[in-house]
Formats: structure tokens, sequence, C-alpha cells
């Protein structure tokens, strides 16, 4: 264990530094050096700016998390289960994947207005038919004959859902949830900068207008934080204690 | 207890099963032999309403059904205790502890079914089965892929839980002398004698293994009867 952590910071460092002696080499405006792009990111975080905006873009990310993992998962699983429901809204899926996620976030700011309803909206169309994609296969690969069981037994819709598919289900859930998280927030910063004043894609917005690219950098790398820090501490952890029958 | 009157149960437009009937009570043990494809799992099948597509009627009078199939069918991410819980209906752990003891296997409460050998884990498969005292206990091949004393051991406690809580059970198997050892009943499925039951011994209700000598009798007498049901093809 200890072993795989020196990796990690030993590559980190690795990046850093190269990062370092790129921006030295260019001395460009354009490509500055991590020690800069550090400066600014505790003076945007000691001014209290950052992290208003920060706040704002987490709610925002958190909310579309929150309502398109369950919605995701239940159609996940009626559309696995039951081939007329799958027949049904098959044609309606195939859409919303290959729908551009930049024309959802339009109709969705013309039709509902330029709202923070609108906005979440519009992420959770984008992401919703990922996360049903990824439930559907996954219900197709369970293993029937365990399911058999449940219903020889009579066991309750609640057990069935809970002890029986949703287990077997864990990591195509956690699949979904891990790429759902980084390309939600991927995201409503198209969606900040297209239509709301204020999160982080509205700030880096502003900065691009100004060339500021020491702070779009600052701005970028207190959500990568955010995002290792979930990693770390939500995702790791709950797949442990998950995986421990294994 | 159980009144079986199957008319047809077709498969892909094939008959698989054709007029099949018999009635069990309680403490009645029978054992259905027959060829690969016979429709014996299907029969099983019909019974759990598993598959609910035939012409006929079953009726059963019991809440509950136990049933050990070919594999044991533990879920692999709960422990012993919870694999058996979740198919209790009164939730008392004590009894639970009960029925473990009975087969050896009170320390396994804790332990995930990676943890357990394939005689253990049916053994927990067993205890299941009867977790809830059916009046009916279905049982797929469950000695199959089991070394033979393994497989003696868990028939000895199959029979002390029959003794002990009396349901009418079902056995499919290929195994003819289990068939013959453990059962009062047989019936052949597939070829002419299909649906045909043969009441041999142990009219008593009694459970006691049958001398070998005897066995070798009974299996001579239908091998007689039915010459082209040969031993190993079962």
């Amino acid at each position: 264990m200890s072993n795989t952590l020196t990796w990690r910071i030993g590559s980190f460092f690795l990046l850093i530094a190269l990062w370092q002696g790129i921006a030295f080499l260019a001395d460009s405006s354009v490509f500055p050096p991590p020690t800069n792009v550090l400066s600014s990111l505790i003076e945007h975080i000691s001014n209290g700016e950052l992290l208003h905006h920060l706040g704002i873009t987490l709610y925002r990310v958190s909310m579309i998390f929150l309502f398109a993992m369950p919605i995701g998962i239940a159609f996940g699983l009626l559309m696995g289960n039951f081939k007329k429901v799958d027949a049904a809204l098959d044609t309606l899926l195939v859409l919303g994947l290959n729908m551009p996620a930049l024309v959802v976030i339009m109709l969705c700011y013309i039709w509902l207005g330029l709202s923070d309803f609108s906005a979440i909206v519009a992420v959770i169309i984008n992401k919703v038919p990922m996360v049903i994609v990824n439930i559907r296969e996954g219900v197709k690969a369970l293993d029937k004959r365990l399911i058999e069981v449940a219903y020889v037994y009579k066991v309750s819709r609640y057990k069935l859902l809970f002890t029986f598919y949703i287990p077997q289900l864990y990591p195509y859930i956690i699949a979904s949830a891990r790429n759902g998280l980084s390309l939600i927030w991927k995201i409503v910063l198209v969606v900040e900068l297209l239509g709301r004043s204020d999160g982080i894609g509205f700030q880096l917005s502003m900065f691009f207008q100004f060339f500021d690219i020491t702070s779009i950098l600052a701005y970028s790398f207190s959500f990568i934080i955010i995002i290792i820090l979930i990693e770390n501490f939500i995702f790791r952890p709950i797949d442990a204690q998950l995986s421990k029958w294994r | 207890m159980l009144n079986i009157d199957i008319k047809n149960k077709k498969y892909a437009d094939k008959n698989i099963l054709q007029n099949i009937g018999f009635n069990l009570k309680a403490g009645d043990f029978l054992s259905i032999i027959g060829p690969s494809g016979c429709g014996k799992t299907t029969l099983l099948r019909l019974i759990t309403s598993l598959d609910k597509d035939f012409e006929g009627t079953i009726d059963i009078d019991s809440n509950s059904i136990g049933m050990m199939f070919q594999e044991p069918r533990l879920l692999p991410w709960l422990t012993v205790r919870e694999n058996i819980a979740i198919v209790d209906k009164t939730g008392d752990l004590e009894d639970m502890l009960k029925l473990l003891r009975m087969v050896g296997m009170e320390n396994t409460l804790d332990m995930y079914p990676k943890n357990l050998s394939g005689g253990m884990a049916r053994r927990v498969s067993l205890v299941r089965a009867f977790i809830n005292r059916p009046k009916l206990i279905l049982l797929d091949e469950p000695f199959v892929s089991l070394d033979r004393p393994t497989a003696l051991s868990l028939q000895n406690d199959l029979m002390l839980f029959c003794k002990s809580f009396n349901p009418a059970v079902i056995l499919v198997t290929h195994d003819f002398d289990e068939a013959i050892s453990l059962s009062q009943k047989i019936l052949f499925l597939g070829g002419e004698v299909t649906g045909e039951i043969m009441t041999h011994v142990n009219e008593n209700n009694s459970f006691e293994t049958l001398h070998p000598t005897y066995v070798q009798e009974i299996k001579e007498n239908i091998l007689s009867l039915h010459p082209h049901i040969l031993e190993g093809k079962l």
C-alpha cells in the first residue's frame, strides 16, 4: 500500500517538475509555471471569491449527481428487465446519447429560461442516458440463477432490489458514478459559461477574456483537487466497504 | 399436500412433459429420474412457478417451498447468517443456529461463501431450504459434483432434517442408487415409462437406508422391467 502511495506522490511531483521546467524554458505569460498558479490559487482563495464560485458549482454538480444517478439506475433496471420497456425507450435513449450537450443546454435555456433550474435540468438530460446504458448492460450480465433463488423463496421486492440486484450491479453503478462525476462537472462549466453569472465556468470565461491563463489554471485546479478528495474520501472507502466479500 | 396434474408442457414447440400426475403427502419422498433433457428440472420449475407456461394444474398446500439447486446458489456478498436470514420469515437467530448445529455448521455464521468448501456451502443451502419449515422441499441434483464421502454425509444431513421436520420431498437425480436408497417412490421421466410412479419398500415412512443387497435386487428388478433404462445413462 505504502509502495503505491510512493508511486502516486512521485509521479505527481515529477509532473510538476516537468511543468516548471517547460514554463521556465518557454518563458511566456500564456504558459505560467506551477508556482505562479499556486500563488494565484492562494490569492483567489484568500479573497473569498474562489470559494464562493466553487461552492455554487459544487452545489450544481451535487444536485445533478443526486438526480441523474437514481433516475438512470431506475430506467436502466426497467429497460434491462422488461423487453417491452426497452423497446419503447430504446430510440429515445439513442437520441439522448447522441444529442450534443451544447444543443441540450441551448434548448433548456431557451425553453425553460436562463435559470439555475434549466442549467441543472440540461446536465441531468446529458448524464442520465449514460447511466441507463451502463445499468442496462449490468442487468443483462446478472446471474439469473441467483435471482431465481429470490423468486423460489418469495423474498419481498425490497429485498430483491437491494439484496439481489444492486450488489450485483454495484460495479456498474460505481463506474457510472465515477465517470459521471467527471463528466457532470465538465458540462456544468459549459452551462455556467453559456448562461450563468456565477460558478467556476462563468469565472473561467471572464479570465479567458483577459487572457489570464494563471487564474484559469488556478480555478481548474481548485476543482480537480475537490474531485481527488471525493475520489479518495468518498468513492474509495465506499468501494472498499462494499467489496470486502470479494 | 401437493397435487400435480400436468397435461402438457411445451418448450420451443416440443412436448417436454405430457400427462404427469401424482400426489404427495407430508413425509413422502419422491425421486425423479430419467435421461438428460427429459424434463426433470422443468417439472421443478413448474412447481416453483419459475415457469408458468403449461397446461394443467399444480396445487400446493404450503405457504413456502424450500429448494436446493444443483449449485449452492449462495449470494457471495452475504455471510452465511445473512444468506439464510434473507429467506427466513421468522428472523429467529436461535432457530437458525439450531439447524446449523444439526449439520455441524454453527461456527460458520459470519463466514462468506468464498471461504466455504463445496460440501459446507451445500449444507448452508440445506439449512436455507428448511429454515421456514416448508411442507414441500425440492432438490435439483443437490449432490452432483461432490465427492462420494461428502455426498453421503450430506445425504445423511438431509435425511436427519426430513425425519425431524417431515416435509414432502422431491429429489431430481441422475443417480440410480441415490434414488433407491433415499426415496419411497420413484418417478421415471422420458421414454415409454414416462409418468410411471414406482413405489418401492419403506411404506412405513421409514428413512432407513436400505441394505445394499436389497438395493441391488430392486435395481435388477427395475432394469429387467425396463431394460432400456441403462445404468449410467440416467
